[in-house]
């Protein structure tokens, strides 16, 4: 493996710089707002100072920039002692983190001009240094004494009862606040209260309360009152009521001593230069997205419900002119619908790459710690895949990946002897396959030998004694408690079994297949969904509940009359061109609904068809085909194998989506299903 | 002296609770899909904030009443979203919170699985409930 920096850390660096380019921005208008305090900064300026210069302490270690991370390090010490009181945040102690955050932007612009590892000026890390050490005036008095209701002192944090110490003793008048808020709307309410405290004055903590009835909750905020409010209009502007006050009476004569000096101006120090911002991208928040794709489904939902009352409503409509047009609106509001829905959906998909950039760095030093020669190769890492598939799939890949590196990849000696390089190869592969993407990772290792797995689940139970040979024995390796890992290793653990990665894909709505060849090498095929889908689905009732089946698997539906059901080998089926060949099945019956009505031949069927099966089902009505957004069911919610997600549909209702193959093999009489998709030859 | 913080809340067979750091919120209860396959206790499923949650009926869970009772009867039913969790809890209404020391809390009699203790209250006694249990896959 070469030293010379790689693809991936060329990525890593624009990364951190778009990240830090943020933070610098965020933490240039914090100080802005502490030094506008003069001496007296406000608090919440600082601690968010403090936050954002920590942040970019972390972002800037977990790229290796050693400098950046010692100088914010520095920084945010200074900044910490400000936060706790422990040092002096007045004007000389702003200048000197002013000074800091300069020096940070100035090493960021480095970075972004090409430099590997800029360092901060030692001189600059002194006068840090000093400024946190600088300690504030003792009070002759001590701290003094504020009768804080007991259950709250046992409540506080260490910051937290500094603030109220600081304040208490600037002779700030503090105020407990209750609110009790509605259950349904209480973080609207809690987060308006909060938003009050902090403009009346400062917003120490928020704490629970207790609540005034059943339905609602009671919060309590502990504000320090600014010199233009008293407690009883800080409490009345939260939308709560006084619990507590200090001092006690409200009628204290305003504090002077809190207003604020006049900002400093004309300060010789020039102003935080940012490195030159990165065009073309903008960072988004991920819950901004999701509430975008949500309001998109949301529309493609009324665009059904639009579509179905057209449908019955045109065919009496009188009007040709107006049907005509009618038609031609909606024809375009439906193609501006579908693609808005596609552009909300491509918003939260990412580069394949954000993920094996990080699987790429992460083989290279398996590699080296277990002393083997590999390279390492990934392609179609432009492939676009769902932002949380891409976090979710990064464990079952690398699981894959150090298996391949630990036990595939021969020393570089048994190599030779075999006749190969002695320079392994891993490849990783990526690409798109219609609405699922696969990632292909092959090794041209040792392979796996189909009778050495055989034996093993033999000789682990996996495969007891009456149970016949499987026909793909590589299939063993994704069964619960099979491992072939012969020794402990540190990269691989004690073998941690491939059913881990099986499961996790599962829970992804994905799936993994081997093929091997002794000697050559083996290959691991990942496929999995590219995002939630939206999905055309028919809806369907059955009885007071709604179900969606996915229409690709709608061969057709109909409203038979009796004659066209028949008896056929003992079944009730439905004749299709003159013959009754389609078993016909009730869907409440087959699901176990309680009070199903197995009418066989009153409701309407529809008749779903997968592969070589087809079969009807017998539902009460048939509501018609809308586009549905399809929520996945968590993994452990007990239910029928057939039902998949959850999604909404016209009219506020909640539909459950049927997986079309499951109920067809119990529908035909397959009886045992097949289990989840884990292994093919 | 320790004390816990938990949500005490009400279904038919009197008041419950479990603990405060396992709530992440309440909802009313709006529109529900019943689960085919699930046991009883379940009523269906539920969106909460765009998300499939499952819905364990407190009441039947404990065998206070049966599934007799449709899930919405009796006027607006509550929902607490267990944290960490795909389920909410359907109750007929929420108290608050309350803190609740460890002496009045009696260790529940062998053989209550779904109640981890007891709190006498006057003639009555709130169940401290176990959420792994009452959760616990297929047991419901």
């Amino acid at each position: 493996m070469s030293p010379r920096p790689t693809r991936d850390e060329a990525r890593l660096r624009r990364e951190f710089l778009a990240e830090a380019e943020t933070l610098l921005e965020a933490a240039g208008s914090a100080l802005e707002a502490v030094r506008a305090g003069g001496d007296d900064p406000s608090p919440e300026a600082v601690n968010r100072l403090f936050r954002e210069v920590h942040s970019l302490k972390g972002v800037g270690a977990m790229v290796g920039l050693t400098g950046i991370a010692q100088a914010a390090h520095q920084l945010e010490a200074l900044l910490d002692a400000f936060r706790m009181g422990r040092a002096r945040a007045d004007a000389t102690g702003g200048a000197a983190a002013r000074a800091g955050l300069t020096a940070l932007a100035a090493l960021v612009s480095a970075v972004a001009a090409g430099e590997a590892d800029p360092q901060p000026d030692p001189a600059l890390l002194d006068r840090l240094a000093e400024a946190a050490l600088r300690q504030p005036p003792k009070e002759p008095s001590g701290p003094p004494s504020l009768d804080v209701p007991p259950d709250l002192d046992s409540l506080l944090t260490d910051y937290e009862r500094h603030r109220l110490a600081e304040n208490g003793r600037r002779g700030r008048r503090l105020a407990l606040v209750a609110l009790d808020l509605p259950l349904d709307t209480f973080d609207d309410g809690l987060r308006k209260g909060m938003a009050e405290a902090a403009t009346a004055g400062e917003l120490i903590g928020t704490f629970p309360g207790v609540p005034g009835g059943p339905s609602t909750i009671g919060f309590r905020l502990l504000v320090a009152a600014g010199p233009s409010a008293s407690p009883a209009e800080v409490a009345a502007r939260c939308g709560g009521h006084l619990e507590w006050t200090h001092p006690p009476e409200a009628r204290t004569p305003p504090d002077r001593t809190a207003e604020r000096p006049a900002p400093p101006r004309g300060d010789a120090e020039a102003a935080i230069a940012l490195p030159s911002p990165t065009r073309g991208t903008v960072r988004v928040a991920m819950e901004k997205v999701e509430r975008l794709v949500d309001l998109a489904g949301e529309l493609a939902l009324a665009r059904g419900a639009v579509a179905l009352a057209l449908e019955r409503a045109l065919p009496s409509t009188s009007d040709r002119a107006a049907r005509y047009e009618l038609q031609r609106a909606f024809g375009h509001l439906d193609r501006a619908v579908t693609a808005v829905g596609k552009a909300a959906l491509s918003t939260r998909l990412v580069p394949v790459d954000q993920l094996t950039s990080r699987l790429d760095r992460t083989a290279r030093q398996l590699a080296i710690a277990l002393g083997k020669q590999v390279s390492f190769q990934v392609f179609g890492g432009d492939t676009e895949i769902d932002k949380t598939l891409a976090d979710d799939l990064g464990d079952p890949l690398l699981h894959l990946i150090r298996n391949a590196l630990d036990h595939g990849i021969e020393p570089a000696a048994e190599r030779r002897e075999a006749g190969k390089s002695p320079e392994g190869r891993v490849t990783l592969s990526v690409a798109a396959r219609g609405r699922e993407v696969v990632f292909t990772l092959e090794d041209d290792g040792r392979g796996i030998d189909p009778s050495f797995i055989l034996a093993h689940a033999r000789s682990l139970g996996v495969l007891g004694p009456g149970d016949a040979d499987p026909p793909d024995p590589l299939s063993l390796l994704f069964r619960p408690g099979f491992s072939t890992a012969a020794r402990v290793s540190s990269v691989s653990g004690r073998g941690v079994g491939l059913d881990v990665v099986a499961s996790n894909l599962a829970a992804l709505k994905g799936r993994v297949a081997v093929r091997s060849e002794k000697g050559r090498g083996s290959v691991f095929e990942i496929v999995v969904p590219m995002t939630l889908v939206q999905l055309d689905v028919l809806l369907v009732r059955v009885g007071d509940a709604s179900f969606a089946l996915p229409t690709t698997s709608v061969a057709r539906s109909a409203e038979p009359r009796p004659e066209d059901v028949a008896l056929h080998d003992g079944r009730t089926c439905l004749r299709e061109e003159g013959q009754a060949s389609v078993p016909l099945v009730d869907l409440g019956t087959l699901l176990g609904l309680p009070n199903a009505a197995p009418a066989a031949a009153e409701g309407a069927v529809v008749v779903l068809e997968e592969g070589s099966l087809r079969a009807g089902l017998v539902v009460s009505s048939i509501e018609g085909t809308v586009e549905v957004l399809v929520k996945p069911l968590s993994e452990s919610l007990p239910r029928a194998r057939e039902v998949t997600g959850a999604a909404e549909i016209p009219g506020g209702g909640l539909a459950l989506t049927l997986d079309a193959g499951a109920l067809l093999a119990r529908a035909t009489g397959g009886g045992a299903f097949p289990l989840p998709e884990t292994a093919t030859a | 002296m320790s004390e816990t913080r938990f949500l005490t809340f009400r279904t038919r067979g009197g008041r419950c609770a479990i603990p405060l750091d396992r709530v992440r919120e309440a909802a009313r209860l709006r529109v529900l899909a019943p689960l085919p396959g699930a046991p009883p206790a379940y009523r269906g499923v539920a969106l909460v904030r765009g998300e499939p949650l499952g819905v364990v009926d407190v009441g039947i869970a404990l065998g206070d009443e049966s599934s007799a009772r449709p899930p919405d009867g009796d006027g607006p039913r509550m929902l607490i979203v267990v944290e960490g969790e795909p389920h909410a809890l359907l109750v007929d209404a929420i108290d608050g919170f309350e803190l609740i020391p460890e002496e009045r809390q009696t260790p529940a009699p062998p053989g209550t699985g779904r109640v981890a203790g007891l709190v006498a209250e006057g003639d009555r006694t709130l169940r401290i409930l176990d959420l792994g249990q009452l959760l616990a896959r297929g047991t419901t």
